[in-house]
């Protein structure tokens, strides 16, 4: 087969968006599950609600595996069902990079 | 097949993110490597092309035997997800890509070394990059890659057979490989004429009035690619949730691709197809007859965990990430070392795209000794006959 001659006639719309928006630092904001102390944990514990932990939105790493600064609010995108809610969230993608 | 060295594009950072590909430098060292190309002639496309479609039926062939016999306990699956699987198997069995890792010396067979049957990355840079590369570079060539093409034509050939809503929800981990692995299969789907929304699988959400998945605007979500891999997802809080009956043919991939992603399934084809040229012998638990092995525990990905003996010294091994749910047994396979094409740079293994049920083209990747991880490079062929 003649691979060249398929004309590729590739368009990319989602790749160019996200990919710009990363090169430009926007891709999304940081979130990270910690401690009472801001010691960072591993997000399960937060997804879960074991005690003291919880996501802190926008924060940056310190030396210690510790984040500091950032925000309780999640901003945009709340992950708790409003009052009388029926949805809940979380309960999938404690993990990180997915693909192989 | 060859490998030739040649002066990187002096804007090649930018050239390469112009296609979106962002993380084109890992740790300092570049992921994305053209200051190297791979050629391949027609024996060698022929060869890899008829090896994968060879492996892809033994796959299938395989997967319909243990499913309908029942024969799934070695894979370690949670027995509710294995039952689900069993039961989700009669329906549509419809399904996407994967990604065959293939050992090929240039000279005899490819080998198998792992079927990445569920959540295979490393796509844009083998269905876009390397071929803007190629136009760029050598205007004109041919190379072994029509992944777009089939993408769109997969997508359309799902869509005609009715088992694809208006719209399909792609969800991915929060990182950015991941983000933009599944925005360019957002943007064939689009080729395909399909609408689609994206969404963070941590943000999925569970309705307990409707019973049902919904997306961050409450809305149902029919059906959903998910780049998250079965064996994690089967283990997490929704897990359960995922099995239901109403919502476990959500899903692309579809639940039986849980038994090719899993590295069970080496022994298994070995077992039923003991001496097949696209085979390596292997083993579980123990080497058995061989001296010279890979071990590789049954749920690794991009290369953790791994180790390779040669003449009863170990000459690599990777730690184990930590990565993923607890509760995973901790089983190992044996594998016989394949025969793989060195040079000075190190050790390249192929691989090999299935979209469909058709090889469709390859992206080489290279590492500086014998185990490929995710930040062994991405090297750009050509097809030279």
């Amino acid at each position: 087969m003649v691979f060249s001659e398929m004309k590729k006639e590739i368009q990319l719309v989602y790749v160019i968006a996200f990919s710009s928006l990363i090169l430009t630092g926007c891709a999304g904001q940081r979130r990270d599950c910690v401690d009472q102390l801001g010691n960072r944990r591993p997000d399960i514990e937060c997804n879960r609600g074991t005690a003291g932990s919880r996501f802190i939105y926008g924060g940056s790493p310190i030396g210690g595996g510790r984040i500091s600064g950032g925000s309780y609010d999640p901003g945009t995108g709340s992950r708790a069902g409003g009052v009388g809610s029926s949805t809940s969230r979380g309960g999938f993608g404690s993990f990180g990079g997915g693909g192989s | 097949m060859r490998r030739f060295d040649i002066p990187p594009r002096p804007d090649w950072p930018a050239k390469v993110e112009k296609w979106g590909l962002t993380y084109h430098t890992l740790g300092g060292q570049p992921y994305w490597y053209e200051s190297a190309y791979y050629t391949l002639d027609d024996t060698d496309v022929e060869r890899i092309e008829n090896a994968t479609n060879e492996l892809h039926r033994l796959c299938l062939e395989t997967v319909d035997d243990l499913i309908r016999t029942r024969q799934i306990a070695e894979f370690g699956i949670p027995e509710a997800a294995a039952t689900a699987m069993i039961e989700d198997y009669k329906g549509p069995k419809g399904h996407l890509y994967g990604r065959f890792d293939l050992a090929y010396d240039g000279e005899s067979e490819p080998k198998l070394l792992e079927y990445n049957a569920d959540t295979p990355t490393a796509l844009l840079e083998a269905a876009v990059v390397q071929w803007q590369w190629s136009q760029d570079r050598f205007p004109g060539s041919d190379q072994f890659n029509s992944i777009w093409e089939a993408l769109v034509a997969r997508w359309q050939a799902l869509s005609a057979d009715g088992t694809l809503p208006g719209k399909i929800h792609f969800a991915h981990s929060d990182s950015d490989e991941d983000l933009l692995t599944v925005s360019l299969l957002r943007d064939t789907a689009t080729s395909a004429g399909l609408r689609s929304d994206g969404l963070l699988m941590s943000d999925i959400g569970w309705n307990s009035d409707r019973n049902t998945f919904v997306d961050a605007a409450e809305a149902p979500i029919r059906k959903l690619f998910k780049l998250y891999p079965w064996e994690w997802l089967v283990r997490e809080d929704f897990g359960e949730k995922a099995l239901l009956p109403d919502m476990r043919s959500i899903w692309i991939e579809p639940m039986w691709k849980m038994l090719l992603s899993n590295k069970a399934l080496l022994p298994i084809l070995w077992q039923r197809y003991p001496g097949h040229p696209n085979l390596l012998p292997a083993y579980f638990d123990e080497p058995g007859d061989l001296t010279d092995f890979v071990r590789k525990p049954l749920f690794s990905r991009e290369g953790d965990g791994i180790t390779v003996v040669v003449e009863g010294v170990t000459q690599e091994e990777t730690p184990e990430a930590e990565m993923g749910p607890a509760g995973f047994e901790p089983r190992f396979v044996y594998q016989a070392v394949a025969p793989l094409y060195w040079t000075v740079a190190g050790a390249a293994v192929i691989g090999s795209w299935v979209v469909g049920d058709e090889s469709c083209g390859v992206g080489i990747r290279e590492a500086d000794g014998w185990i490929t991880t995710d930040t062994s490079r991405f090297v750009p062929h050509l097809i030279q006959p």
